[in-house]
């Protein structure tokens, strides 16, 4: 039976490699997914190396509560550079220097900044020695003002080499340093986007307006070192372990990683689900085909158990070779993957190529025991053919349990995804994140009701979506509308699949169009401002000298910033804002639930407005008290004197709390500023560009341009999301050749007929075509009203951050034009094969 | 009694169609094999002609030659005055919609469509209008008036030929090509189809030409060409059954 098996895959070399492809796809993508995350991890794990294991213990100013986006906003106070010599003085450490860690921006000759972040500026004590993460690649370490050390990166990428000139921008306006080395860090080439500049100790204190102080010391020992720092210095200094203090915050990249890993594994499962259909239909069919043979075998002797053996056989067969090949593919993909995000950005660090064990097990193991899952129904139906069947001129194989009680399970299915999603929906004390985790095995469930109802609902829809096609193609046209009704469940099968991929790209499509609308309308609401001054890359915070130097441009009557930093309240993490209350309410403002414009003022005297959703949750009213504690320990005594309604979707992150820029200035270390805002009468931009060209870091934008840019990244993500989801769809499109290529040949004697009674080849061709544009309508149709409801419920979980729905109606339209074209593509070679058939030899065919 | 070649009567009009010298040879050098070896054949329009002979005689493939689904090796067909030869592949399928009807033996029905869908489907597939009531006449004519929205396999066997014969018939073709089509049928259903070809025959002088190797069948033409080794051995005009079966005794 082995032996009928293995000929039976040769004898359908055809057909076999198209249903392997499907797995194959499923198989690399979960390959590639854990190969690019351990490559990655592995690039991590050399930087955190290299930035931390020679350090012992790193000191720097106490917080007063763990600081969550460190290294972007500066919230923790710098320590005078006295420490340095109390730390000597302690036993045990062997060697002690001052460090700065900031932020400074490489600018290329167009005026961009170099990477995309993040951006270490870096004062590098020159006897650091080992306490040094970097490694000299080619020169010297910066000794004086004017000189710095770059990254080899950014060296290569530009073009830069020792004694070249670069502009540089830390605090304030740009500066010109000579390149006196280039450096790695650690023996990692490439750190993704990040950059970094190292300069000598005094001139960076310089330029981060760091005189005489330190972000941290770097201490050499072995480890007791810590405790005995610890008990020897001062309460406001804290000691640390270097990868706990984690100066390089090399933590956010491992979480980004890990996030990657999720994401892509989740890809890589919707591309098995989608090839476990494709397989399921191509097994199915190929049962079908096969039963005369099968009956054949069981009339020679061959038990049930034989035969299910032999087909169970076939699909381990594929599923291990595909699931081989996958593992193989997988490597390639995880370099293309990583050129995906590169190109969207997003470049990742990398060292060598990491392929794990558990890659290669895991991989196999999803691969061959989906293609067995997936073959199991069809293999048992293979039982039920009957001996006599081999006899039998035209009969059928009888409908195997599975599809006698397809109703039964898409109504099981369905009333699983109604539970799941209402649950997950309108049950009380569930989160945001919760309620979208809850939405996957939702989702999963309603894909398998609908899957599983198509064969009912396909005979209506390819009867309407076929209409067209009647009309376009004529009588080709119209056979090719039946064909598609033939058999139902096979192009639900083949169709579902399809439905899969196009619903995920509906229901982002639908999602992000909601993140746009909601942007945008929030943004409509607060901004007031003519203009608006961003980071480059629209979140980064600027350097405040941008709004002022906006303030001297002629005709401008308002500019200012807004800071922002982390803080506590109630025992809870909060984000703090600082504004000019005179200057605010003329380009920034929001509804008021108590209050009006006017209470800005009140900010001046120790007054902070909070948001709707904080004096809720705080039981906060006007008039109240209520106390923040700033990263550096300062505890402010505020006074509400308003509450503010902003829109619940909160594009800038504004904070809870707002206080003035003086008392935010006195209490929080935070130099940069969020954003910044510009109005005037007859202002210049070609005027306002003039003066901030001194700060490459920040881009000026119309209020509409900043509504537009702001929402940027829902296509960045959309795009990444439509490639990832690209490869379900192609599967799906295997599915469709393959059911196709098998009709055609279960036809051959109808179009031979149709032939003989003067159909063209061109003819065959279309209508050949006309099948499978109309199945892959039917998978988009699905797919949309999935997408369309799954989006929608996703909503109305999110209702409460304030996502708005939107419908996309140009992506749908687009996306079943795409379907269509898929189909059409899908179609070339059965067409072909149907149109080439001989018209003797077609109709004399059994 | 002799077997003699039937006398050639050479006319430039009344024939539907006309084949001089075919040829048709498969395989090549000593394994060639001439499944038709020289066949000169005219089937004036409105005769019924059947076409006989044993097993491998290459009956369906003179049928296949003179309908314009295969190519001579050598040789020439004329089919309704037009020649056949050097056409290209979409010609003979143009010509094949303007001249010809086919009735097969397994029916060859599409599934998918009603009876009367399968009866109008050669003109859909030309695109011609057809007159007013000509299709439903047709479909009378063949007796399935109360079938027309049944589907093929709710039809029985001689249903279903029954509306093959109709189709065949829809498009009006100079000739129709019968391959065998009492072939699946048992002996009273096929003596119905055998009325219709026939019928069509006497009342519209639809020209027919009818591959059998059932001499009950080949009683209902008005000539009976056989065939053996590729070659035309004997042609009859309305022979009895019992001269039909001795011609055939002979060639086995």
């Amino acid at each position: 039976m082995t032996r009928v098996a293995l000929k039976g895959i040769l004898s359908r070399r055809m057909r076999t490699a198209l249903t392997m492809f499907a797995i194959v796809l499923g198989v690399a993508m979960v390959a590639g997914a854990y190969t690019l995350t351990d490559t990655m991890r592995g690039a991590s794990e050399s930087l955190s190396d290299a930035a931390y294991d020679g350090t012992a213990a790193v000191v720097s100013h106490r917080t007063a509560f763990d600081l969550k986006n460190e290294g972007s906003l500066g919230s923790r106070p710098t320590i005078p550079a006295s420490t340095l010599d109390e730390v000597r003085a302690v036993p045990g450490v062997e060697r002690a220097v001052g460090s700065i860690t900031d932020e400074a921006r490489i600018v290329d000759k167009d005026g961009d900044v170099i990477g995309g972040g993040p951006y270490f500026g870096i004062g590098l004590d020159p006897k650091a020695g080992e306490l040094a993460p970097f490694q000299l690649q080619d020169g010297r370490y910066a000794t004086a003002a004017g000189e710095a050390v770059i990254d080899a990166g950014t060296a290569d990428k530009e073009g830069y080499g020792i004694g070249d000139r670069i502009t540089v921008q830390g605090r304030g306006p740009e500066r010109s340093l000579e390149v006196t080395g280039i450096a790695t860090f650690g023996d990692v080439d490439s750190i993704g986007t990040a950059t970094f500049v190292l300069m000598d100790l005094p001139a960076a204190q310089a330029m981060f307006e760091k005189q005489g102080r330190y972000d941290e010391v770097l201490v050499a020992g072995d480890d007791s070192v810590r405790s005995a720092l610890g008990s020897a210095l001062p309460g406001q200094v804290a000691v640390q372990a270097a990868a706990d203090h984690d100066r390089f915050t090399l933590d956010g990249l491992d979480e980004f990683v890990s996030f990657i890993r999720v994401f892509l594994l989740v890809f890589g499962g919707v591309a098995v689900f989608v090839g476990s259909f494709t397989i399921y239909n191509t097994l199915s069919i190929t049962v079908a085909q096969r039963f005369r043979e099968l009956a054949l075998l069981r009339a020679l002797g061959a038990s049930r158990r034989q035969v299910l053996r032999s087909v169970l056989f076939e699909s381990l067969l594929i599923g291990t070779v595909a699931s081989v090949i996958g593992l193989g593919v997988g490597l390639l993909l995880a370099k293309g993957l990583s050129s995906v995000f590169a190109a969207t950005g997003v470049e990742l660090p990398e060292t060598g190529t990491v392929f794990a064990t558990r890659t290669i097990i895991v991989s196999l193991a999803v691969g061959i025991v989906v293609t067995l899952v997936s073959g199991l129904s069809p293999a048992i139906r293979a039982t039920r053919v009957a001996p006599v069947l081999a006899m039998r001129e035209g009969a059928e194989i009888p409908q195997g349990r599975v599809g006698r009680r397809s109703g039964w399970i898409a109504a099981a299915a369905a009333l699983l995804a109604a539970t799941v999603l209402g649950f997950g929906l309108y049950a009380p004390g569930i989160d945001a994140t919760g309620r979208l985790a809850l939405l996957g095995p939702g989702a999963l469930l309603l894909f398998i009701a609908v899957a599983a109802a198509s064969s009912r609902i396909v005979p209506g829809l390819v009867s309407v979506l076929g209409k067209p096609g009647e009309k376009i193609a004529g009588i080709a046209g119209s056979l090719a509308r039946r064909n598609a009704m033939r058999n139902p469940g096979r192009t639900a099968a083949t169709a579902a699949a399809l439905m899969i991929g196009i619903a995920l790209v509906a229901f982002s499509a639908v999602l992000g169009a909601g993140m746009r609308e909601s942007t945008k309308g929030a943004l409509e609401d607060q901004v007031r401002a003519d203009y608006v001054l961003v980071g480059q890359d629209g979140w980064s915070a600027i350097d405040p000298g941008a709004a002022r130097a906006a303030a001297g441009v002629p005709g401008v009557r308002v500019s200012t910033g807004l800071a922002q930093d982390e803080g506590r309240a109630f025992g809870e993490h909060i984000a703090v804002d600082g504004v000019d209350e005179r200057a605010l309410p003329n380009v920034f403002g929001w509804e008021w639930k108590e209050g009006s414009d006017a209470s800005f003022a009140g900010l001046a005297n120790g007054g902070a407005v909070v948001t709707d959703r904080f004096a809720d949750d705080h039981d906060v009213a006007t008039g109240d008290r209520i106390a923040v504690t700033a990263p550096g320990g300062r505890e402010l005594d505020l006074r509400v004197v308003g509450i503010s309604k902003p829109d619940r979707f909160n594009p800038l992150g504004l904070g809870q709390v707002t206080i003035s820029r003086a008392s935010f200035d006195d209490a929080f270390s935070a130099k940069r500023e969020r954003l910044a805002f510009v109005s005037g009468d007859g202002v210049s931009p070609a005027a306002l560009d003039r003066a901030l060209a001194g700060f490459p870091d920040v881009k000026l934008q119309t209020k509409s341009e900043f509504q537009t840019d702001q929402s940027a990244w829902v296509d960045q993500i959309l795009g990444i999301f439509y490639v990832l989801l690209g490869l379900a769809v192609i599967i799906s499109l295997f599915g469709i050749v393959n059911t196709l290529a098998l009709s055609v040949m279960e036809r051959t004697r109808e179009l031979g007929m149709l032939r003989a009674f003067g159909m063209t080849r061109r003819g065959v061709r279309r209508m050949i075509r006309h099948e499978s544009i109309v199945t892959a309508l039917v998978g988009a149709t699905l797919g949309i009203a999935v997408g369309l409801l799954l989006a929608a419920l996703a909503t109305s979980a999110l209702s409460e951050e304030g996502l708005r729905f939107a419908l996309p109606l140009g992506s749908l339209v687009a996306f079943t034009v795409v379907a269509a074209v898929a189909g059409m593509l899908a179609a070339i070679g059965p067409a072909r094969r149907a149109a080439r058939l001989d018209v003797v030899d077609a109709l004399g065919y059994e | 009694m002799a077997v003699a070649q039937a006398p050639v009567v050479t006319t430039a009009t009344g024939n539907a169609v006309v084949a001089r010298d075919l040829v048709r040879r498969y395989g090549d050098g000593d394994c060639a094999v001439d499944a038709v070896a020289g066949v000169s054949v005219e089937v004036p329009a409105g005769q019924f002609t059947a076409v006989m002979g044993p097993s491998g005689s290459g009956k369906s493939t003179l049928m296949h030659l003179l309908a314009g689904l295969d190519r001579p090796t050598s040789g020439a067909v004329e089919i309704g005055g037009e020649d056949l030869s050097g056409m290209s592949d979409k010609q003979l399928t143009l010509l094949r919609r303007r001249h010809i009807g086919f009735v097969f033996q397994a029916f060859n029905l599409v599934p998918t469509l009603t009876a009367e869908e399968n009866v109008r489907l050669p003109l859909a597939i030309a695109g011609r209008r057809p007159e007013a009531g000509w299709i439903d006449h047709v479909i009378e004519r063949v007796g399935l008036t109360d079938r027309r929205t049944h589907r093929p396999s709710e039809l029985s066997g001689g249903q279903q030929q029954r509306v093959a014969v109709a189709r065949a018939l829809a498009s009006e073709p100079t000739v129709l090509f019968a391959d065998e089509p009492t072939g699946n049928l048992d002996s009273r259903t096929s003596a119905e189809v055998l009325d219709l070809l026939r019928d069509a025959v006497a009342s519209y002088g639809q020209t027919t030409v009818m591959v059998t190797h059932d001499p009950v069948a080949a009683r209902a033409a008005d000539r009976v060409v056989f065939l053996a080794d590729g070659r035309i051995v004997s042609d009859l005009y309305a022979p009895a059954e019992d001269e039909i079966l001795a011609t055939l005794k002979e060639l086995a």
